[in-house]
Order: structure tokens, then sequence, then C-alpha cells
């Protein structure tokens, strides 16, 4: 079956229009990438709306090559005016914007389009490969597995972002909470609705998301200076000795790749926190870590091919449980269910060809990057001198204007202009925007698969603990939410 | 309460046409001049409202007839999803359009009843004027195929010996679950399940048998027809008099003598106007819509996707919303729905 | 200036977290209190989960100064995870240092609260011309809203007229694309042209 579907996956992705919405989605998602203050999520989510007459094929594609974009791209703003267009670039500064300042602002470019291609590519085949073993587990997963994975995934964010674990809970539980307003799942009640059919089907995810990513930052952004840097870098350098220099290190790449995928893999931990992790492997393992910081190649290459090495390993948990580790992610997995996609067993069973062939179109996309990367860079760089208060009321508009299209529900645009004012405070104040949209993206699905659990076990909890897998997955929650407290004071005890 | 969800089917082969028809709707999306001025009906463009969101079931029938319709009036017809509250937003909006011919709606009884007689809106539906139904959706039942359940008679004993003990379909509240309850308290079908396990649509109600989370579901035919063909479940019977065109062996509930269900037992999808809109206008939209179905172009997307076409006149439209309206009340205790749910 | 200071003097006192907070507590509160009033019991379990977590994890931090020793450290410290060592942590707050001298001027910024000289505070400014073009949108329809809108911000920020009106005409195209490519009803308002114009 496995088979059949890749083959239709695969003339799927050939067909006529789709390729043009890899290069279009590719593109966008660069353009997102360079712009510092929009980035992947951001600019995944004013597009959503949008996608709605694709259809799912091309819509997904199109999300997941902007995802893939926007990695690459934020490469382009750190290098050249040492602002990461996104957090997952946020170490390619360190190399990159000196070797600009070196005048080889274009060795770096392309540098980064290379690792970032080869890097992809590797995390993308390597997850392709391991599909047949992935669709294997997601089958064990039941009603009770799905709950409770939901519930892994909140708290595992909830230790890695920023600002103490108590407000990271708040901020995802309150993100479940707001999901309850509206018809229940499973059960014909009618919730904090006050007889408004508006409000019926609740609170919009996707209005959600771009309340807290487009607006919120918006806010943020403007508060601060009108340009975002004087480009006083000149692009100069050499395209063909980036590519070869990059390719002359393919222990850096392959150790990077899989350090973002591995990182990428768990909820919680995108590449915001992978690139980190790849650059200083790759400074621990070099011979002379003093020059990294300085201009060296390697910082670049490892930090590029880890952001984009972390896309392959974020879609494991997000299209198997439905757990996004990341905002972009998280926007993707709104992309699949506004399209009538489930994660879980039906993108591996009769949805197959779809993962498959948005995977596909990952693997030809990072072909495409480097393409990109090399021939129009120069024309991108531009792209990061734009003015604020151009970007600001165009984000505005597309956000209002999108936010209505959802369901022509007035609900909608009150949803984006609340939680926009909401997540912008959250923001500032150390609560996790992360968990927070993940509690909205995931409340529908864990309340359900909650009421299930229990219709099925007849209303007794034991459900959660009877089967090795729910007892393992309820034992890891604990570990997770207790953990950070009690290792102190056990250490403290043994010493 | 999604929208009857055989998304998977209805999509899985038309996804290359699909972006066609949305970019023909799109050309004729500007909608909203709906005068009637002097000359002869249709003179405008006319608004046909999706109580669903776009990619589902419903909608995906209507942008393959839609347009040929158009064609058929010599004008166009602007497709507008009004998705939300289980498909009443979208046919409120339609019940209280003007009633000049110029906005019409299509939604499925008796889902969409059901979904007001569990939440009452503000409107009565059944005050609408049917125009014509365009395809007919029956139900199965469906069993996982390790507990080797001999036919419908076989499944029904099961459950009377306690053997098993779950039940399931679509949310509870929904047609799936009104189903369910109607078989359990009716003398005839006297099926005694324990616990009702509702899903987020036929897709996961059918996964769930395969994997044996619930040993039996209510599916639609065309949302089974894919694991049925791999034998992943077996299918015991269909609910429907008329049989399922998807699986024509499998015979009806009422070919093994229990009684008549068909006010639930299929999904009749209809085509409606506004309480008042004018017979001649109802006429002119019926026979557009008769020729429409009968275009080449329907006809081979409905064969090659199995999606079946059938039309049926005004009074067919009107009738199964009526008889929801009727019969379902009269047959199952509708507080039961709610008080079933809080188990 | 005595407008400007008491401007000054409330946006110092406003303390942004507590509102958040507040607004945490009363609304998770309110639904709390709500769930015994459905009639379907199974549908009030969620809720009542998620608003708990929300109602005293709030409430914790808002109380988080009066709070013990032990339960203060574990409402206020940040879990962790993810450590590496301290050659790399450093770099990695210089990166963050300088992310911030270029990206986060917000939090130095309150007090002089307006980059282009105007008597409040940049994102106070933005929060309010959203609000007005939503309102505005309501009333005559998202499509003629947002013209407006752009003109508005571009004239709050002192921007070239040219540039203004350039934007103002892509914002309308943005909103038309969207009416003709979705079939969107953008051009109708609640209270005005409510039945459109194209």
């Amino acid at each position: 079956m496995a088979f059949a579907a890749f083959s239709e996956a695969l003339s799927l992705v050939f067909s006529w229009p789709t390729p043009l919405w890899v290069v279009i989605g590719l593109t966008l998602g660069m353009i997102a990438g360079a712009l510092p203050g929009i980035g992947s999520s951001l600019g995944m989510a004013i597009i959503l709306p949008l996608t709605l007459p694709l259809g799912p094929i091309n819509a997904i594609i199109l999300l997941v090559s902007m995802y893939s974009g926007a990695m690459y791209g934020g490469s382009i703003s750190a290098i050249l005016v040492n602002v990461p267009g996104t957090g997952g670039a946020a170490a390619t500064t360190f190399d990159g914007y000196p070797m600009a300042k070196q005048g080889r602002a274009i060795d770096a470019l392309s540098m980064s389009a290379t690792a970032s291609a080869v890097g992809g590519f590797l995390s993308v085949i390597t997850l392709l490969l391991i599909s047949p073993i992935l669709i294997e587990a997601v089958l064990l997963f039941g009603s009770p597995e799905y709950f409770l994975m939901a519930i892994l995934g909140l708290s595992m964010i909830t230790i890695v972002a920023d600002g103490s674990m108590v407000k990271g809970l708040v901020a995802g539980a309150a993100g479940l909470l707001i999901t309850t307003i509206g018809i229940a799942p499973n059960s014909p009640e009618l919730r904090y609705t006050y007889g408004s059919l508006g409000l019926y089907d609740g609170i919009d995810f996707i209005a959600a998301l771009i309340g807290m990513f487009a607006i919120a930052e918006m806010l943020k952004l403007a508060g601060q200076e009108g340009g975002i840097a004087d480009g006083d870098i000149d692009l100069t350098g050499s395209t063909l000795s980036g590519v070869k220099e990059t390719l002359s290190h393919p222990g850096t790449i392959i150790k990077s790749g899989y350090i973002g995928m591995f990182i990428g893999a768990i909820p919680g931990a995108g590449a915001t926190v992978s690139n980190f992790l790849a650059y200083g492997e790759s400074m621990r393992s070099s011979d002379d870590p003093g020059s990294f910081g300085n201009g060296n190649p390697l910082g670049v290459i490892s930090s590029e091919a880890s952001n984009n090495g972390t896309i392959g390993g974020s879609l494991i948990p997000t299209i198997s449980f439905g757990i996004p580790g990341s905002g972009s992610t998280a926007v993707l997995l709104g992309g699949l269910l506004m399209h009538g996609l489930r994660p879980g067993p039906q993108l591996f069973e009769t949805d197959l060809h779809i993962t498959y062939a948005f995977l596909i179109a990952l693997l030809i996309g990072n072909i495409f990057i480097i393409l990109i990367g090399v021939l129009v860079v120069t024309r991108l760089a531009k792209l990061t001198l734009i003015d604020t208060h151009i970007i600001i009321p165009m984000i505005l508009v597309l956000s209002m204007v999108g936010g209505y299209t959802l369901r022509s529900n007035w609900v909608d645009v009150i949803t984006v202009l609340l939680l926009g004012f909401f997540g912008y405070i959250m923001v500032r104040k150390d609560y996790s925007i992360i968990a927070f949209v993940l509690g909205v993206v995931l409340g529908p699905i864990a309340e359900e698969n909650l009421m299930r659990s229990l219709q099925i076990s007849g209303g007794s909890y034991d459900i959660f603990v009877t089967k090795p897998l729910s007892l393992l997955i309820t034992a890891a929650i604990i570990l997770i939410l207790v953990g950070p407290y009690v290792k102190p004071a056990l250490e403290k005890r043994l010493a | 309460m999604g929208d009857n969800n055989d998304r998977s089917s209805a999509t899985r082969r038309d996804y290359i046409k699909y972006t066609g028809a949305a970019s023909a709707a799109a050309m004729t999306g500007l909608a909203g001049c709906s005068g009637g001025g002097d000359g002869e009906y249709p003179d405008g463009d006319i608004t046909y409202i999706i109580p669903f969101s776009e990619g589902g079931g419903t909608d995906t029938y209507a942008r393959q007839f839609i347009s040929h319709m158009g064609d058929e009036l010599g004008t166009n017809i602007a497709i507008e999803n009004v998705p939300g509250a289980a498909s009443l937003r979208g046919t409120g909006q339609l019940y209280n359009a003007d009633p000049d011919g110029y906005t019409i709606g299509g939604f499925n009884p008796p889902s969409t009843p059901v979904s007001a007689m569990v939440n009452p809106p503000e409107y009565d539906m059944t005050k609408l004027e049917g125009i014509g139904t365009y395809a007919r959706t029956p139900f199965v039942v469906v069993a996982n195929p390790s507990y080797e359940i001999e036919g419908f008679e076989d499944m029904i004993d099961r459950y009377a010996d306690g053997e098993l003990e779950i039940f399931s379909g679509k949310e509870r509240g929904g047609v799936d679950h009104v189903l369910a309850l109607l078989m359990k308290g009716n003398d005839s079908y006297d099926l005694q399940w324990d616990r009702y396990v509702g899903y987020d649509g036929t897709g996961p109600a059918v996964q769930a048998t395969i994997s044996d989370e619930v040993p039996v579901s209510i599916a639609t035919d065309t949302g089974a027809a894919g694991a049925a063909e791999d034998d992943r479940i077996d299918v015991l019977a269909c609910l429907s008099s008329q049989g399922s065109e998807v699986f024509p062996d499998i015979p009806s509930t009422t070919d093994l003598g229990y009684d008549n269900i068909d006010f639930l037992g299929q999904l009749v999808r209809g085509v409606f106007a506004p309480e008042g809109t004018s017979e001649d206008h109802i006429e002119v939209l019926t026979e557009a819509l008769e020729a429409a179905l009968q275009t080449d172009e329907v006809q081979s997307w409905s064969e090659e996707t199995g999606n079946v076409v059938e039309y049926g006149g005004p009074e067919s439209a009107s009738n199964a919303v009526a008889d929801a309206f009727e019969q379902i009340p009269e047959q199952v205790d509708l507080e039961a729905v709610r008080d079933a749910a809080s188990q | 200036m005595s407008r400007k200071s008491l401007y000054r003097r409330l946006s110092e006192r406003f303390d942004q977290e507590r509102v958040l907070l507040i607004v945490l507590i009363l609304g998770s509160g309110f639904a709390l209190v709500e769930t015994f009033r459905f009639d379907i019991s199974a549908a009030a379990r969620f809720p009542r989960l998620t608003g708990s977590v929300v109602f005293v994890g709030a409430l914790l931090i808002f109380f988080s100064k009066y709070l013990p020793e032990g339960l203060r450290a574990v409402v206020e410290e940040s879990a962790g995870v993810f450590e590496a060592d301290e050659d790399f942590e450093k770099r990695q707050q210089k990166a963050e240092e300088q992310q911030q001298a270029g990206a986060d001027t917000a939090q130095t910024d309150r007090n002089e609260f307006s980059t282009v000289g105007r008597p409040i505070h940049d994102s106070v400014f933005t929060a309010l011309v959203i609000t007005g073009y939503a309102a505005v949108g309501f009333a005559i329809g998202i499509l003629w809203a947002t013209p407006l809108f752009v003109v508005a911000y571009g004239y709050w920020f002192k921007q070239p007229w040219h540039l203004t009106g350039v934007l103002a005409v892509i914002g309308f195209a943005i909103a038309f694309g969207f009416m003709s490519v979705l079939g969107v009803p953008l051009d109708r308002g609640e209270i005005f042209l409510t039945s459109g114009v194209f």
C-alpha cells in the first residue's frame, strides 16, 4: 500500500500546477524569513486563509514549502544585518555577519543556501525512509493515547519555553480553555455561546494563530525604531566558492542536519534550540574553536544545516500525533486541520498519498533553495532594508481580511484582535505564546479524545494507565512536570 | 460536527479537478448583484449557500454540478460557503434571504434537521421550499472482521448476549447517534448496545473499527468503501431500504425484515429556497438542476469517483425534511439524546 | 504638558502583567462557575480541568510575592532544560543581547513612548487604530475600511504621502483580491452598504 501511495504522490507532485506551489511557497517563505520581525510562523499564519480554495494537497505543499523557505530566508538578514529573521537563524549571525563585514557576504549567503538545502534534504529523506516504522507506531495509538500525547506535548513546551513553568502551564491551559467555547465535541451541549450562532463553533484556531503571531508581533514592532538596520554591507564575494566550501565539509552538514532533526522531533524544541546546539557541537569538535565568532564558515554551515534539518524531525510529532513542536508546525497543523486532514492514522492510511506528496515536495524544494539562493538572493537581500512602517500596515490588513475570510464571521475578527493584544502582553512578560497557541490547536483534539476514552471505558479513568503504552506516556508526563522540582531536591539529599 | 464527511472518498480522486472547479467558482465569485429586474428569471447572479466548509462532501458535489446548473440558467451561480453550527448557520442565512429566487442553498436531511432538533435554532427549517435532490448517501453498519460477525442479525444477537457492548459512529447528538438510539429503542431492531462512542466523522469511526477500538460502527457507504475493498472491515447491512449503489450485494435492513427507517437511514442531499420563493422560479431551478445532473461532465465525475448522482424532484427534498421533523421526535426520545450524551 | 505627564504616569502605573493575570483569573473563574449550568455533565469535564489550572496558576503568579520561599521558587523559576556548557551559554547570551539591542527596544522605549513624537505610545496607537479598523470594517465592510486604515496609520507615523497612497491602493487590492478569489463578501457592512457594492 505504501508503494502505491508513494507513486501516486509522485505523480501528484509533478502534475501542474503543484510544482508552481512549491516555488511560490519557497519564495514567500524566504521573503517572510528575510524580513526580520516576520519569520515563518507569522508568514504562514497570514497565508493560511488564502489556501482555502486550493484543496488539501496544494495547500499543504504551499505551507511546508514556506516553512522550508523561511528556514533558509532567516539567514539572509542574519548575515546581512546581524538580525536573524527567524529564531532558527540566531546562531548564523555569529559568523555570518562577520563574514559579510569581511566582504564575503555572497559566500556566506550561498553557504547558507547550500547547507540549508543539504540539511533539509537529509532529514526529509530520513523521514521518508523511517515512515513505514512510523506508520506501525501510529497505529498503536488509540483515543486514550492521543489525549495523553496532547498533554505530553503541552508539558514539554512548558519546560522548554522561556519563563517559569507555571507561566507556561497557565498559558497552555488558557489556550485549551478558550477552545471549550462553542458546541462540545461529542455531545450536543452549547458552552458559553449565550444563543449566538456565531459562537456555536467557538473560537477559530486560525484566527487565534493570526492574532497571536501577526497582531501581537506587529504591535511589538510598531514600538521600535522605523528602519530595521542601515544596510552598509556590500554584496561582495563569490557564489561558487561558497557552494564549494560548504560541500567540502560533509561531516559538519550531516552532523548538524541530524542534530536538527533529532531536536525537531522533540515537541517544544524547534530550530531555535537546534541551531545553537549544532553550532556548539561544531565549535566543540573544531581544531580552532577561537575562530568561531570571527567569520568561520563552519559556524554558518552548522547553524543553517541544522535549522533546515529540524523540518524533517518536527514533522514527526506533527503528523503522527498532532503535536507541533514550534510555532511554524502549529500553523502547519492548523492548515492540515483546516483542510480536513487529521494527524494520526489517517495521514498514514487513507491519506498516505498526501503525506508522501508533501514530503516529496519538500525534497524538491531543497533543490530550489539552492537555485533561488544562488541566483536571486541578491534581490531578496533588499528586503532586509524595508521600513517597518511599510510592513506593519500591510501585515495588519492581511490579518484582518484573512481573519474575516475564514468563516465570514465577525467573531473571528474579534478573536484576531483580542488575542493579538493578549499575545503582545504575553510576549513581553515571558508567557509562552507557543504553549498558548498549542493549547488552542490541541484543545479540541485533547477534549474529544478524553471524552471518547471515557465513553469507551464507561467513565473510568483507569483507561489512561491500563495499557502499557498509555501507562508509559502518563509516567512521562508526570516526570516532565515534577522532574525539574524533584531533581534539585534529590541531588541535595544525595550530596 | 463537521460535514457528512465522505471527504476522503469525495476528494481522493478529484483533487486535480478540484482546483479547476475552485478557480471556476472564483470567476463567478463576485456575488451580491441580486436584483430581479423586469426581464425573464433569472436576470442576474444567483448565490448558492453551502452550510459546510470548502472541501467537504457537500461542497465537492456542489462544485461539480452548480456551474452546469448556471449554464442551464444562462447565468452565474456563485457558491458561498457559510460553514458552522452543524450547518445551522448557513441554513439560517438561507432561511433569512429574500425569496426572490436569487439565493438558494443546499443541505442534507436528516443531518441538518437532527442538529436543529437537538439544539433548536430561531427559525423553522420545514418552511424552506424544496427545489430538488441530487444524491442519496445511505448509511451502513460495519464491523471489525476479527469478531467474525455473520450478518446484521448475528450482530444484534451478540449485543443481546452482552458479548458486544460498544456501538459507535459520528458524534453524539448527530445523525449516527440518533440512528443508534432509534435502533436501540425500536422493538423491531432491539439493538442492545451498552455504550455509544462518537467519532469526529465517518473516516475516524471506520479507522477506530479497523484498529478494534470499537467493534462496530455506523458509516456512510462511500466512507466505508475503501476499507471494505481491502477487507479491513465487514459491511453488515445497509440502513436504507433503497440499498447502496456502492455495496449492491449488501442487504438492507428492510430486506432482512426490520422496520423501514429511511427518514434516518440515508442522507438526502437537497437544494432548497427560502420560504415564499415563487413556484415559477422553483420550476425553472428544478429543471436546471435535473439537466445539470445529466451533463456528461457530472456523469463521468460520478462514475470516476463513486459519488452517486441521483435526481429527485422538489417534493423529495421537502419530504425528506418534513419526514425527519415528523418521525424522529415520534420514534426517538430527543431528550434522551442529550441525556445519553451525558454518560 | 500636563496631559502628557498624566499619560506617562498612568502608563507607568499600568502593569500589563497584572491586567493579564486579572483577565485570566476572572475569565477562568467565570468559566468554572458556568460549567455548573451545563445540562450535560460530560461537557463540563474539560473546561473544569483546564479552567482550574488557569485559575490556580494565575492566582499563584499574582500573589507570588506573598508565597513562602519554596513555593515561590517553584512559581517563578524557569525549568531550564537544554542547559549547555558555560562557554556556549555566554555566546548565546551575547547573541541574545545583540538581538535584543536590534529587535527589542520595546522594553526600553516605554518611557519615550513614541518614535515619531506623538503623544501616545506607538504600540498603543497601533492597537487603537486596528480596533478602529475592525469597527469601521464592521460598519461599512472591510474592503472600504482598509484604505482608511492605511491612511490613518501612515498619517500618524508621518510617512510620506505618496508612499501612504501607494500602500492604501495595495491594501485595497489585497482586500479586493480576497473578495474575488475567495468569494467573501468584504464589500458588505453590517450597518451601511449591507447589500454590498460589487
